[in-house]
C-alpha cells in the first residue's frame, strides 16, 4: 500500500469534516422544495461551486485522462467545445432562461404543461433509465482510480466504494439539496486544490515541452502499447522496490506473456483532432452536439439552473462555470498524456494496466507522501459530490415525474418528504449492487451508451420543441422519443450481427447523429400528423410567460 | 534540437493554443478556489438564514 500515515490522516479529516457538515444542515429541511431545490435560494458562487463539483467526478477524470492518453492534448477538445456552448448558453439564455422562468422542478414537468401527462411520464422514464444506469459506471471507475493510485489490493475496491456511498447516502438522505450544496462547496475547494497540486507535480515530472515532443515522437514512430493481463502476485520484495513491473519493449513484453494481449493502443496525433491517428472531424462534430445537448438537458446540470434564485443568476452560473469545463478535460487529460509519455519512455505498460488505469498508476508512482493524501481526498471529494448530486436528482425525477402523476390523492408534506428520502436510499442500494457487486457483461456497456444517447437525443429535441417550436404537440413528442431510440438500438443490433472488420458496422458517432436526426424528424413529422389526424390546435411554446 | 519535431507553423500554433489552455486552466482553477471559496462561504451563511423561515408549502397548509 502506497499511503503513508500523513496521507491517511488527511483523508480521514476530510471525510469526517464533509459528512459532519452535510448532516448538520439537515435541520433546514422541512418540505420537499427544501429537500429537492434548497427552496430555490441558491446564489451564484454557491451555484458555480456546486455545478463544478457535481460535473467533475472521478469517472470524468478517468475518461478524460484516457482521452489524454490516447490523443494527447487533442483529447481535451470536448472540454473546449463544452466551455464554448456553456458560455454561449449563459450569454443568450438559450433553453435555460425559459426553463428557469417556468418554475418547474424537473424537465419532464415542463413537458406536461406542453404535451400532457403521458409525455411527462415517458420523458421521466427515459431520464431515469439513462441517468441511473449510467451512474452505475461511476462507482466502479472511481474505485479503479483509488485502488490504482493508493496501491490497494483489487478486492478492496467494492468495500471502499460501498463505504463511501454509505457516507454520501447518509448526508444526502437527511439534508437533500442543502447538504449537497454545502458538501459540494467543501468538495469544490478540496478537489480544486488537489487538481492544481497534481497538475503542477505532473508538469514538473513530465516537462511541458518535453511532454509535447515525446507524444509527437510516439505518434510519428506509430508506437503501440500492448495491454497484457495482470501478472500473478509478486513477492513482497519486488513490490516494495517501487519499480514498474515491466519496463521492456511492448513487443518483447507481449512475447514473454503466456496469455495473449487484451488490446493494443495506438498513440494518436497529440496536437489537434484532425492529424494522423487522431479521432477526426466526425468525432469533433459529434462531441459538439453531445456537449450542447448535455449542458441543456442533463438533469443534474439543469438542477442547478432550477435551484438558482432567478433566470439571471442561472445564466451567470453558466457563464462563470464555462471555462471550468476546459480544465475539466484539459487537466486530467494532461495527467493521461503525461502517463502515456512516461510509459512510452519506459518501453510499455505494466501488466494489468491499460489506457484507462495508466493515469492513476502513474500518479501512484510520482506523487510524494502528503501530496498523495491531498490528491486522494480531492478525488474522493469529486466522487462524493457527483454521487450526492446524482442521487438527489434522479430521486427527484422519480418522485416528481413517475410517482406523483400516478397518485390519485395528494400526499401530506411529511409523507412527500419521506417518499423522496426513501427513493434516494433505494437508488443508492440499487447502485451498490448494479455498479459494484454485480459484474456487468461486456455487452452491457453498449446498452449504457444506448440509453445515454436516447436520453440526450429525445430530451434535447423535446426541450427545444417545447420552448421554441409553436407547432409541436403530444404526437410529435411521443414520436420524437420513439424515433430517437431507433438509431442507438439499431447500432447495437447491427454491430452484434456483423463481424468486427465489416464495413457495415455503425460507428458510435453515426448512431448518435442518427438518433438526433430521427428524433427531430419524429417531432416535426409527428406534430404535423397529429394536427392533421386529431385536429390538435397549434400551441404556444412553454416558457416564462406560461408559468 | 529541442523543438525539432514541430514540422510547420500550424504545429507551433496548436502547441501555443494548448499551452494557453492548460496554463490558463491551472490559473483559473487556482483563482476560482480562493474567489469562490470566499464568496461561497458568505452565501452559505445567507442561505442558512433564509432557510430558517417556514417554507411556503407549510405556510399554505397551516393557513
Amino acid at each position: 500500500m502506497a499511503l503513508s500515515f500523513v496521507d491517511i490522516l488527511i483523508i480521514v479529516v476530510y471525510l469526517a469534516g464533509c459528512v459532519t457538515a452535510g448532516v448538520w444542515v439537515r435541520r433546514y429541511v422541512r418540505a420537499v422544495e427544501d429537500f429537492a431545490l434548497a427552496r430555490r435560494e441558491m446564489d451564484v458562487h454557491l451555484g458555480v461551486a456546486s455545478l463544478a463539483a457535481t460535473e467533475l467526478g472521478v469517472v470524468t477524470v478517468m475518461y478524460t485522462a484516457q482521452l489524454g492518453f490516447q490523443y494527447g492534448f487533442a483529447g481535451a477538445t470536448p472540454g473546449v467545445l463544452m466551455a464554448f456552448w456553456m458560455f454561449l448558453v449563459g450569454m443568450t439564455g438559450f433553453i435555460i432562461r425559459p426553463l428557469r422562468a417556468a418554475k418547474v422542478m424537473t424537465i419532464p414537468e415542463l413537458f406536461e404543461r406542453r404535451f400532457g401527462k403521458l409525455v411527462r411520464w415517458l420523458a421521466g422514464f427515459v431520464v431515469v433509465l439513462g441517468g441511473v444506469l449510467n451512474m452505475g459506471i461511476f462507482l466502479r471507475l472511481g474505485g479503479e482510480f483509488l485502488v490504482h493510485v493508493a496501491g490497494l489490493p483489487a478486492p478492496y475496491l467494492e468495500w471502499v466504494m460501498t463505504g463511501l456511498l454509505m457516507l454520501v447516502l447518509l448526508y444526502t438522505t437527511l439534508g437533500g439539496m442543502i447538504s449537497v450544496l454545502v458538501t459540494d462547496y467543501l468538495q469544490f475547494l478540496v478537489m480544486g486544490g488537489g487538481i492544481v497540486l497534481t497538475s503542477l507535480i505532473v508538469l514538473q515530472e513530465a516537462g511541458w515541452q518535453r511532454l509535447a515532443m515525446t507524444l509527437l515522437q510516439a505518434n510519428q514512430k506509430q508506437f503501440v502499447f500492448v495491454v497484457s493481463p495482470a501478472e500473478p502476485p509478486q513477492p513482497a520484495g519486488a513490490e516494495a522496490s517501487g519499480s514498474i513491473s515491466s519496463t521492456r519493449k511492448p513487443e518483447a513484453h507481449h512475447s514473454e506473456q503466456s496469455s495473449p494481449p487484451i488490446k493494443k493502443i495506438h498513440i494518436g496525433f497529440p496536437l489537434h483532432p484532425f492529424g494522423p491517428g487522431a479521432p477526426g472531424a466526425l468525432w469533433v462534430m459529434w462531441q459538439a452536439l453531445v456537449a450542447l445537448a448535455a449542458i441543456t438537458t442533463w438533469q443534474t446540470t439543469v438542477a442547478r439552473v432550477l435551484a438558482a434564485r432567478d433566470e439571471h443568476k442561472a445564466c451567470a452560473i453558466y457563464r462563470r462555470t464555462a471555462f471550468y469545463f476546459v480544465g475539466r478535460f484539459a487537466l486530467p487529460g494532461l495527467w493521461g498524456a503525461a502517463a502515456c509519455a512516461y510509459f512510452y519512455r519506459q518501453g510499455g505498460l505494466p501488466a494489468g494496466v491499460d489506457d484507462l488505469t495508466a493515469m492513476p498508476h502513474y500518479l501512484g508512482l510520482i506523487l510524494p507522501a502528503g501530496a498523495l493524501g491531498i490528491v486522494i481526498a480531492g478525488m474522493l471529494a469529486a466522487e462524493m459530490s457527483t454521487d450526492s448530486g446524482y442521487l438527489l436528482t434522479w430521486a427527484t425525477v422519480i418522485y416528481n415525474d413517475l410517482v406523483m402523476p400516478c397518485l390519485k390523492r395528494p400526499l401530506t408534506p411529511a409523507a412527500r418528504l419521506l417518499l423522496i428520502r426513501i427513493l434516494v436510499v433505494l437508488i443508492g442500494v440499487f447502485l451498490i449492487f448494479w455498479g459494484l457487486w454485480y459484474e456487468l457483461p461486456g455487452t452491457a456497456w453498449d446498452y449504457l451508451a444506448v440509453t445515454g444517447t436516447i436520453y440526450l437525443a429525445s430530451l434535447f429535441t423535446l426541450l427545444v420543441a417545447a420552448l421554441y417550436f409553436p407547432a409541436a404537440n403530444a404526437t410529435g413528442a411521443v414520436a420524437a422519443i420513439l424515433m430517437g431510440a431507433i438509431g442507438p438500438v439499431g447500432f447495437v443490433f447491427v454491430n452484434a450481427l456483423t463481424p468486427p472488420d465489416s464495413p457495415w458496422r455503425i460507428s458510435p458517432e453515426v448512431a448518435g447523429f442518427s438518433a438526433f436526426a430521427l428524433a427531430a424528424l419524429g417531432m416535426i413529422g409527428g406534430s404535423l400528423a397529429g394536427r392533421l389526424w386529431r385536429g390538435q390546435p397549434r400551441e404556444k411554446p412553454t416558457g416564462g410567460e406560461n408559468k | 534540437m529541442l523543438y525539432g519535431s514541430f514540422v510547420d507553423l500550424s504545429q507551433w500554433l496548436w502547441f501555443g493554443f494548448w499551452s494557453a489552455v492548460i496554463f490558463g486552466s491551472l490559473v483559473w482553477y487556482g483563482t476560482l478556489v480562493f474567489y469562490v471559496g470566499w464568496h461561497g462561504a458568505k452565501e452559505i451563511v445567507q442561505l442558512a438564514r433564509r432557510m430558517k423561515d417556514e417554507p411556503q408549502s407549510l405556510k399554505e397548509q397551516a393557513s
